[in-house]
Order: structure tokens, then C-alpha cells, then sequence
């Protein structure tokens, strides 16, 4: 066997060409699917970053009414189910938050987890550095400011050695590092992590509830703020521990038949991405799709690869025919000569798999980074070279040399020897018995299968191209957009009112500026809000089948709370009715009034009277009718600022329809309240200037940061940018364009790839038929009658594969339809472009050779013997 | 119209490979009239086939001038020089030259095909000269299922398929035992006779003797001519 490698390294390192040609096309191929193995197996498959990953389960809290309604834990409950339980060594209690933490003159807002003091211990994971929280700093409003940190957090500060034990702004006040995680550890998600642990004696004070009802105090029973995670006892599966935690959940609606009303518990395993009170996130099915779809792209991408090689192979091969008579002549087994030519395929495969896993490791982690620096949580991803990597490198050698190293081998080894010894060498002996059949299938396969690559990537460079073209509704040109969060550097609500209106009516004044607006959240945002509404009178209950907003049927709207000068400054004047006054909006007292969309005045008042009625905010468990709305956050009713559930709202004025993200469904169905209304600590001021050239724009910023620090200097900008770059960092979109990024380039890859396959098998038959082409330039074949020749045939060629190729994409069209962004799986345009683009490709690369047949001089062809 | 057809007047013809010049010809005066069969003959190397190909429009002189049919060829665009090898000449090779994946009728049929003849036409053209060499049995054979000679013979048709003025042969008897190669020789005598004029380079002075006269050629100049005594 080693002596087969030592003689296929000697063949091969004959060839050097011939040898790179092949290392380079496999270490594309093999490379594409290293790299993309590497992702989808860090988000599908590695194990989470915490140990004995089957005892960790979450405890889920489910209305035994309505078993499709989850809520969290109080900080008291969670006692109960610590001290109370039979199937948990250990179980803790945590919540996410987002807090601003002091990074030099900034502010970084970044993902905090508030954990009770066992937190690490029940993963199983400690701090490398320092120590986890005590006991006594998870007591409720103990308040001791201490910070756990993640070792990329650390990394970010310069892996500074005097970090543990040093002071930390985290929301305006100072808190101490007491310990340092271990590089990976991405506490229960897998991939996104948290950047900092704060204990949950801190609770009252750094969390913003920005997502939810959680507007208790931590030690109050009512509360739902916190999730629950246990390490089962040894033995125990999430079925059979369950039991014993209903009766728990039952003893405690007994002994607090109020809070635990309808409340039983369930037991389940962590989504890998996902941090929620409800079980079976369905995050989990699109990532498998998605790491489906890229390891079938990058398969067909390897396969493509194959394709060429094994075309590079019987090309070669047939030079070598000779060679292989004469060795069969001699007596070689058949057996043994197709070992060595497998040998030479195998040592090929191992040359273009090393030089692929070098650069699937580089690609992969270029592009985490990029896909991180989108994301607003920090992304833990463990590249470099891991054993599971090299398997499945090595996996894909072996399929490789048996894809594009078997047929040739099996066709040359069969050897005719006594056609084989007598011939030209290289010449067709004999007729082709099917001769309507295109010469090469490999390459009619390879063309096949990198069109239908190509026309999913142009589908998706269309979806990507109608995503960064998308209408808002809104008239941004000038609109800059400031973030800012007083609540972060630990203002109270009223401060905050009263630093945010100031700071309206300053930007307002601001030389240039034609006018300014607050907002509580901004079309294309991280965050959007979403609000319940109804006609004013009628509740009916949640039993009850109202068809018609006159019956009381609710409706899904987008939420956003607004200054007076929103509309004007966002560019969307208002159809009907009036803007919010001064007072109204700023002023809590002022009586409740909402300006809606069309789209939601006529699903409540159909007749189009929408203006001038009153409606009011819906009970949690109301019936609602479909669609509307966004996918963000929906607030329950019982959190809605100073409109209170019960108070009914007059529509003062109606809105055009706007945009408010990428992937909405419907467009439209809003509602504006004045902020005052509606106040949250995150808000963004629009500000829009008279007239904005771009070199304008730096100045412009410098101007608006200064207003800042006038007015507050220790209120931390959380970000400042035009509308237009706000748009165009939207992550959604990122996402749209990422998917374009990657099919692009397995479609570059496949388009390529079969590029030079075409080139080659036709540069080798022009090679092979000089003397054919001698013969019929010497009986009179004019140069323009030999390029005809050449070109029919590949037309041929290209024509089978481009028909085959359209099937396959077709079929791949329906398979990412989902995935495309505003564009039919039979988009026109994709189905034009991609095979012109192909076949203009392909076409080249035949006639590159086609016209150097035509160069061949008869006397020379017809010398050669 | 005079009755030359071949007029060569100091055709020289020199290869440059390596900076080394290889004079094949050197100034080679020749007069063919319709109907001669005329034998070229000498050493090997002294530049016979480089010689033939000249009078085939494979190849250009370097110096000197060559008339055709009473038409100067030299200075001739690529495509016109197709045309006139298509019409005008027929090649005969020594390793036949057939090719492979064509049928014994395809091969013959080939040149008139360049020549955009209608395929009723061809059929009967390419059948007639089938017939003629005694291959028409042979016609949907594969030239790799035919003998040495019959692979011979179906080239021949094929070069007189399409009345050529003049048939061209290099060493046509080179491949073959004397058994086929007398035959292919008697084949040519006959088409000689029936008015067919035809240059042909041989080593073998039997066959010679078939020609009407023979060039003997040394170092590429013209050292001979002689008139061969059977006629
Ligand atoms: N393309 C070429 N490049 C360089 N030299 C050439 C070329 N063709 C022919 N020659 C040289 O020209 C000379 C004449 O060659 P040619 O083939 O005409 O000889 P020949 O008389 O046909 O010989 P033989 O009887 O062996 O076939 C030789 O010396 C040969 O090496
Ligand atoms: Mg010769």
C-alpha cells in the first residue's frame, strides 16, 4: 500500500501542472464544505458549553386553562421549586437584560444574564478567573455591585490581567470584577452569548424589562421575571422527572391559590438558541434548514469539483492508455492497477483537503466576524482546527477520490490492450455508440448542476437587491437618528422625561435643522413594539367568537410612542385629523388620544369612519384576529405607560401606511401614542436637517453629539447615524445579503469550476483530434467550416446541460422559496440572467479552443506519427 | 490554355527551428501537363513530401512561384486555399488517414460535403468511387474494421471522389505488404489510364516504372528526370 503512495506521489509530481490544476479545483471543493461544516456544526450539532448536557432541563410554567400560555418564575417561587424539589441536584434562576456598560468615554449596550448565585455551578462551568457569585448577592435589593464577565468581554479590554478585581460602569453605576469566565463558555445558548453576569440581589436596579410584563419587584410572588434551569439527578430523564414536579406545582397552587392559579410545570431540554419561558423554540427547525441548504449547496459545490476532476482524469488517462497496456500486457492485475490509480486519486484528495481546511477555518471565521459585527449579541464561535473538523475533511477526501477518482479508474483499468498498443495515441478508436448523446456527460452533469447553483444565487442577489431597495413610506433623506438610554446610566423615569424633552426642543433649535422627534422605536429597528387594540366598549371574553371589530374583535398593531413633530420630521403627513400637540405630548395628564394607519382604522371602522372614535387597549386573553402587527415584542396590556387598560383612547388623526421591517408580512396596522403616553427609557430622536450634502453628514453628527453632552454630558449615546446607514445596518438585511454573499459565492465556485471543466475537455478534444482536424483541412475544410465543427458540438454540450440544469433549478428554486426575499422561486429575471450568464461563460471557454483548431497547421497535424 | 497544370519555377522552401534553417527546397523548377503520372522519387530527408505538400496547398513555398491550373496560388487567403485543395487536389497518404469515427461512406463522402454538394449528388459520387476502387460492399464499415490495403483503397476513393485535377500520393504503398501494395498501384495505373494525372513519391523503383516519367530529387534541388522506358 505504501509503496502504491510512493509510486502516485512519483506520477503525479511528473505533472506538476496537471497536479496543481487538480489540488486547487479539490481544495475548493473539499474547502467550501470544511467551512461550511465548521457553522452548521457549531449551530447545529457541538455540544453546549455547559457539562452533562442531558441533566440540564428548564422548568416550564404552563396555564393548565390555555396550555399554549408559558410564563416565567418570581424570585420566591423559585425558591420554593429549589428547596421543594425531588429531581434536581441544584437548580438556579436567571433573566436576560441589556445594559450599558462603560467602555472609555462610551456607552456599550450589551446582553447582561442577572443569575442566582448557583448559576455556574448547575452548568457546571466556573469562572477561570476569580470567583462565582456568593449566596447573600443574590438576596432581592441586597444590591452589591459585583460583574462576572466573559472571557471575550475580557479579550475586548486587552486581556488585561489587572481586570479581575477592577471597577466596571454598568448602567451609570460602578461595579467590581469578581470573576472571569472560560473562553467558549456561552452560558445555556450555544453560539450568542451574554457579555456580563450580574447577581440577582441587582435585579431591581439594572433590569429594563424591555421585553416584557415584568414590572414587579424581584421578591414580590406576582412576578414572572425569571426562568428556571435544574441538573437532574443522575438516572433521571425531563418524562420521567416531571411528575414528581406537577405535584410539586399542585401543593403550590394550593398554598398560593392567587399566584399559582392554573399553573402547572414542565420539564424540557434548552433550544440551543433560544432564551424564552415557553419550550420548543421554533428557531431550532429554519437553523436546520438553513445548515440543510448550505451543506447541499457546498455538497453540490464538491460534487461540481468531482465532476471536473474525474474529466481531468480520463483526459489524462487516455495519454496513459499506453502506459496501462503495456503494464497490463506485462501481466499487472487489473486489481492492482486500478489500486494505484485510486492511490494517485487518494493522494490528490489529501493534498486539496489540507489546503481546503486551511482555508475553510480562514473563510469560516471571516465570516462569523462578519455575521457578529451585526448581531447586537456577542458571538462565541470556536473556530480553528478541532478533531471533528479534520474527520469530516478527511470524510470528504475519501467521498471525493471515490466521486472523480472510481469511473476513470474503472474505465482505464479495463484496458483494451491490443487496441490500446496499436493506436494513436489518444485518438477515438471506433465509432461512439451513442452518438446523439452530448460527448461528455461529466461536464453536461457539472454545467447542470452549476446553473441550478447560479440561478438560486441570482434569486437570492434579486431578494437582496429589492431588501436594501425597500420602501419604508417614510421621507428619511436628511433624517439622522440619534439612540440614547437615560435609564442605563441610572436615571429614574421622571428624569428621564424631563432630560428627553429638553433635549427635543434642543435639537429642534439647532441651526439647520428643520425639525426634531422623539420616537420609542424606529421602522427597521432591533426592537418593535406590539399593541393589542379594540373598539372602545365591548370586552368580550376570551370564550367568545366576535368575527367583526362592531362584535369586539382586537387587532395586532405596531406600537410606537411619539413627540409632537414626529410625522412632519419623518416625512409622512397625515391623511385625516390632526398631529399630537405640544401638551399631549409631554404631558402625562393630558388626555389619551392615538393617531393611527389607514390599515388599522379600516379593520376597526370598515365604513372609513375611523376618525374622531374611541377604542382601547384589549385584555391579555382577548380574542384577536390574524395577522397585523410585527414579529417584535408584544407588551401585555397591563404595560402600556399611563394609558391604562381601561381607559378608552380617541383617534385624533389618521397615517399613511409605513414599513416597519424587512420580513413584514402585511404592511401597515399602527398605532402612535404621544410619548408621554407611552414613555420607555430607549428612545431615538429623529432629527432631520434642512439640507444634508454628505460631506455635511460628519459635521452634522459633531453638531448633534455636542447638543448631547450640553445637555446631559454623562447621557450615553448608543448611536448616531443617517437614516440611510440605520437602514443599511438592519439585521434582517444583513441577512438577506449574507444569504446572496454565500449562494453568490458557491455559485462563483460551481460557475468557475465548470468554466474550466468545459475549457478543458474542450482544449484536451482539440488537442486529442489535431490530427483528425489535419485530415479535414486537407480535404478542404475551410478554418470557419472547423470552427463550426467545434462549436456545434459544444453547443451540444451546453444545450443538455443548460435544459438539464434548468430542471434543477427549478426544483432548487421551490426548495429556497421560502428563504427569498420578495422574489418567486420562478423569478423571470434569475431564470434569464443566470443562464445567459452561463452559457455566454461556457460559450467562451469552448471557443477559445474552437478557434485554435482552426490555427492547426494539416502539414504538422498530419506529420505527427 | 496550355495543357500544364502543375508549373513550379524556383520553389525553395526553408524551415526555421532553433534558429537552425533547414533548406527541404531548393529551387525546384517543375512542369506537370494534364494527365502525366509522374514519379518523385530519392533519399530520405531530401524534402519529396515537404515537396508534395507544396503542390497540395498544405504548405507555402518560401520563395518562388506555383501555378495551378493556369492559376498563380501563392498569396492565396487560407479559406481560398481550403477551397482549391477541396476542388482541385486529392491526397493519398501513406498511413491512410482515415478517420476513425466516420463510416468508410462518411470518409468518402467528407470532401464533398466542404464542398456544399447536395446529397443526392454526393451519394452517387461517393458510391461511383467506392465502386470504382472496389469497396462499395464496404460501405458501412469502420475503417478500423478493414484491412491495411481496403483502408487504402477507401482513401483513394476518397481522394478521386470528388475529380480532383490533380491526385497526390506519398508513399501509398509505404504501410503495405507488396501483395496490397501491387493492387493500390494497379488501382492508380488504371486511374492514370482513365485520365486521371497523378504525383506520386515512392521509394520503390517497381512502381516507378507504373509513372510516365520519374524526378529523382537529392538535397532538395531537382537531380534527374527520366522518362520510364514501359511507355
Ligand atoms: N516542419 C518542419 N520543420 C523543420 N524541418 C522540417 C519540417 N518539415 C520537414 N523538415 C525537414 O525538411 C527536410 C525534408 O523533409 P521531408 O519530410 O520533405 O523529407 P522526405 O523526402 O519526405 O523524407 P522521407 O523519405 O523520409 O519521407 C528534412 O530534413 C526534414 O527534417
Ligand atoms: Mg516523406
Amino acid at each position: 500500500m505504501f509503496s502504491d503512495f510512493k509510486f502516485a506521489w512519483r506520477t503525479l509530481a511528473k505533472t506538476p501542472g496537471f497536479t496543481a490544476a487538480a489540488v486547487t479545483v479539490l481544495a475548493l471543493g473539499i474547502g467550501a464544505n470544511t467551512a461550511v461544516f465548521s457553522l452548521v456544526h457549531a449551530m447545529l450539532f457541538a455540544p453546549p458549553s455547559y457539562t452533562q448536557p442531558a441533566q440540564i432541563v428548564q422548568v416550564y410554567s404552563q396555564d393548565t386553562k390555555n396550555p399554549k400560555s408559558y410564563r416565567g418564575f418570581s424570585y420566591p417561587t423559585y425558591q420554593d421549586i429549589r428547596g421543594k424539589n425531588s429531581v434536581f441536584t441544584a437548580a438556579m434562576a436567571f433573566n436576560l437584560a441589556m445594559v450599558g456598560v462603560g467602555e472609555k468615554d462610551n456607552t456599550r449596550r450589551v446582553f447582561a444574564t442577572i443569575a442566582s448565585s448557583n448559576y455556574f455551578s448547575v452548568l457546571g462551568v466556573l469562572p477561570a478567573q476569580g470567583r462565582s457569585f456568593l449566596p447573600e448577592e443574590e438576596t432581592p435589593d441586597r444590591n452589591t455591585p459585583v460583574v462576572i464577565v466573559s472571557h471575550s468581554f475580557w479579550k475586548k479590554h486587552g486581556s488585561d490581567p489587572a481586570f479581575l478585581g477592577s471597577q466596571l460602569t454598568v448602567n451609570g453605576r460602578l461595579y467590581t470584577v469578581v470573576g472571569i469566565m472560560p473562553e467558549g463558555f456561552t452560558g445555556t445558548m450555544n453560539l450568542f452569548s451574554c457579555e456580563v453576569w450580574l447577581p440577582l440581589g441587582v435585579y431591581n436596579q439594572v433590569a429594563d424589562n424591555f421585553a416584557s410584563d415584568n414590572r414587579n419587584a424581584l421578591g414580590d410572588r406576582t412576578g414572572t421575571q425569571l426562568l428556571v434551569i435544574g441538573r437532574l439527578k443522575p438516572g433521571l430523564t425531563p418524562a420521567t422527572a416531571e411528575p414528581a414536579m406537577k405535584t410539586l406545582a399542585a401543593n403550590l397552587e394550593q398554598q398560593f391559590p392567587v399566584e399559582q392559579k392554573n399553573q402547572t410545570f414542565q420539564l424540557a431540554h434548552l433550544s440551543r438558541f433560544g432564551t424564552s419561558d415557553a419550550p420548543h423554540a421554533d428557531d431550532e427547525g429554519e437553523m436546520a434548514m438553513l445548515g440543510t441548504l448550505l451543506l447541499g449547496m457546498a455538497g453540490v459545490v464538491l460534487l461540481v469539483a468531482c465532476l471536473n476532476l474525474a474529466n481531468m482524469l480520463l483526459a489524462r488517462g487516455t495519454a496513459r492508455r499506453k502506459e496501462i497496456a503495456v503494464r497490463l500486457a506485462l501481466g499487472a492485475s487489473r486489481w492492482r492497477i486500478l489500486r494505484q490509480l485510486l492511490s494517485e486519486g487518494f493522494l490528490l484528495s489529501l493534498m486539496g483537503g489540507a489546503v481546503g481546511f486551511i482555508a475553510a477555518l480562514w473563510s469560516a471565521d471571516l465570516l462569523v466576524a462578519s455575521l457578529g459585527r451585526h448581531m447586537p449579541i456577542d458571538m462565541v464561535f470556536q473556530g480553528g482546527p478541532q478533531p471533528v473538523l479534520f474527520a469530516a475533511t478527511f470524510g470528504f477526501c475519501v467521498f471525493g477520490t471515490i466521486a472523480f477518482g472510481l469511473l476513470p479508474a474503472l474505465k482505464l483499468s479495463r484496458g483494451d490492450v491490443l487496441a490500446d498498443l496499436k493506436e494513436h495515441a489518444g485518438e477515438d478508436t471506433g465509432r461512439r455508440r451513442w452518438r446523439w448523446l452530448p460527448r461528455y456527460p461529466l461536464v453536461v452533469a457539472q454545467i447542470a448542476l452549476s446553473l441550478a447553483l447560479l440561478t438560486a444565487a441570482t434569486l437570492f442577489i434579486r431578494g437582496a437587491g429589492k431588501a436594501a431597495m425597500v420602501d419604508t413610506g417614510l421621507k428619511t433623506e436628511r433624517d439622522f437618528i440619534l439612540e440614547v438610554d437615560a435609564t442605563l446610566g441610572g436615571r429614574t423615569e421622571a428624569q428621564s422625561r424631563i432630560l428627553y424633552s429638553t433635549l427635543e426642543s434642543r435639537l429642534t433649535v439647532l441651526p439647520g435643522v428643520q425639525s426634531a422627534s422623539i420616537a420609542s422605536t424606529v421602522p427597521f429597528g432591533m426592537i418593535t413594539l406590539d399593541r393589542r387594540v379594540q373598539r372602545a366598549g365591548r370586552r368580550p371574553g376570551p370564550d367568545e367568537k366576535p368575527a367583526t371589530a362592531a362584535e369586539g374583535l382586537a387587532f395586532n398593531a405596531y406600537y410606537n410612542s411619539v413627540g409632537a413633530d414626529y410625522f412632519r420630521t419623518v416625512g409622512l403627513p397625515l391623511l385625516r385629523g390632526r398631529d399630537f400637540t405640544a401638551v399631549e405630548a409631554t404631558s402625562e395628564k393630558a388626555p389619551a388620544v392615538a393617531i393611527i394607519d389607514e390599515a388599522l382604522a379600516k379593520k376597526l371602522w370598515p365604513e372609513g369612519n375611523a376618525l374622531g372614535q374611541r377604542i382601547q387597549f384589549a385584555k391579555a386573553n382577548a380574542p384577536v384576529a390574524k395577522g397585523g402587527g410585527t414579529k417584535g415584542v408584544s407588551m401585555s396590556s397591563d404595560d402600556a405607560g399611563a394609558v391604562k387598560t381601561d381607559d378608552t383612547i380617541e383617534i385624533i388623526g389618521i397615517a399613511p401606511v409605513v414599513r416597519t421591517d424587512l420580513f413584514q408580512k402585511e404592511n401597515g396596522s399602527a398605532i402612535y401614542f404621544p410619548f408621554a403616553q407611552g414613555f420607555q427609557g430607549n428612545v431615538f430622536f429623529h432629527v432631520k436637517f434642512a439640507s444634508l450634502a454628505p460631506a455635511q453628514e460628519a459635521a452634522a453628527a459633531e453638531q448633534i453629539r455636542r447638543t448631547v453632552r450640553e445637555v446631559d454630558a454623562t447621557l450615553p449615546i448608543l448611536s448616531l447615524r443617517t437614516f440611510a446607514q440605520h437602514l443599511d445596518a438592519n439585521v434582517d438585511l444583513w441577512l438577506v445579503r449574507a444569504g446572496a454573499a454565500l449562494f453568490s459565492v458557491f455559485g462563483g465556485l460551481a460557475l468557475g469550476l465548470a468554466v474550466v471543466g468545459v475549457y478543458g475537455v474542450k482544449a484536451y478534444a482539440v488537442a486529442r483530434r489535431t490530427r483528425e482536424i489535419g485530415i479535414r483541412m486537407a480535404l478542404g475544410a475551410e478554418p470557419s467550416a472547423v470552427l463550426w465543427m467545434i462549436l456545434r458540438e459544444a453547443a451540444l454540450m451546453l444545450t443538455s446541460g443548460i435544459v438539464l440544469g434548468l430542471l434543477l433549478a427549478l426544483a432548487t428554486g421551490k426548495l429556497v422559496s421560502g428563504l427569498l426575499y420578495e422574489v418567486g422561486a420562478l423569478d423571470p429575471v434569475a431564470f434569464t440572467v443566470a443562464p445567459l450568464v452561463l452559457a455566454a461563460a461556457a460559450f467562451l471557454a469552448c471557443y477559445l479552443p474552437a478557434r485554435r483548431a482552426t490555427k492547426i497547421s494539416p502539414v504538422m497535424a498530419l506529420r505527427t506519427e | 490554355m496550355s495543357d500544364s497544370l502543375i508549373k513550379l519555377e524556383g520553389v525553395t522552401k526553408v524551415f526555421l527551428t532553433d534558429e537552425v534553417e533547414t533548406h527541404a527546397l531548393s529551387g525546384i523548377h517543375m512542369d506537370i501537363k494534364k494527365g502525366e503520372y509522374v514519379s518523385i522519387a530519392g533519399p530520405s530527408g531530401c524534402g519529396k513530401s515537404t515537396l508534395l505538400s507544396i503542390l497540395g496547398l498544405l504548405d507555402s513555398p518560401t520563395e518562388g512561384s506555383y501555378i495551378l491550373n493556369d492559376r498563380p496560388v501563392q498569396g492565396l487567403s487560407l479559406p481560398e486555399r481550403a477551397r482549391i485543395r477541396n476542388r482541385e487536389i486529392g491526397f493519398i497518404f501513406q498511413s491512410f488517414n482515415l478517420i476513425g469515427d466516420l463510416t468508410v461512406y462518411e470518409n468518402v463522402e467528407l470532401p464533398l460535403t466542404y464542398r456544399g454538394m447536395p446529397a443526392a449528388e454526393r451519394k452517387a459520387a461517393a458510391t461511383e468511387a467506392l465502386e470504382k476502387v472496389g469497396m462499395g460492399h464496404r460501405a458501412k464499415h469502420l475503417p478500423s474494421q478493414l484491412s491495411g490495403g481496403q483502408q487504402q483503397r477507401v482513401a483513394v476513393a476518397r481522394a478521386l471522389a470528388g475529380k480532383p485535377a490533380v491526385l497526390l500520393a506519398d508513399e501509398p504503398t509505404g504501410n503495405l505488404d507488396s501483395k496490397n501494395g501491387d493492387s493500390v498501384m494497379q488501382l492508380l495505373a488504371e486511374l492514370h489510364k482513365g485520365g486521371a494525372t497523378i504525383v506520386m513519391v515512392t521509394h520503390d523503383t517497381r512502381f516507378a516504372r507504373h509513372a510516365d516519367r520519374t524526378i529523382h530529387i537529392f538535397d532538395g534541388r531537382v537531380v534527374q528526370e527520366q522518362v520510364e522506358q514501359a511507355h
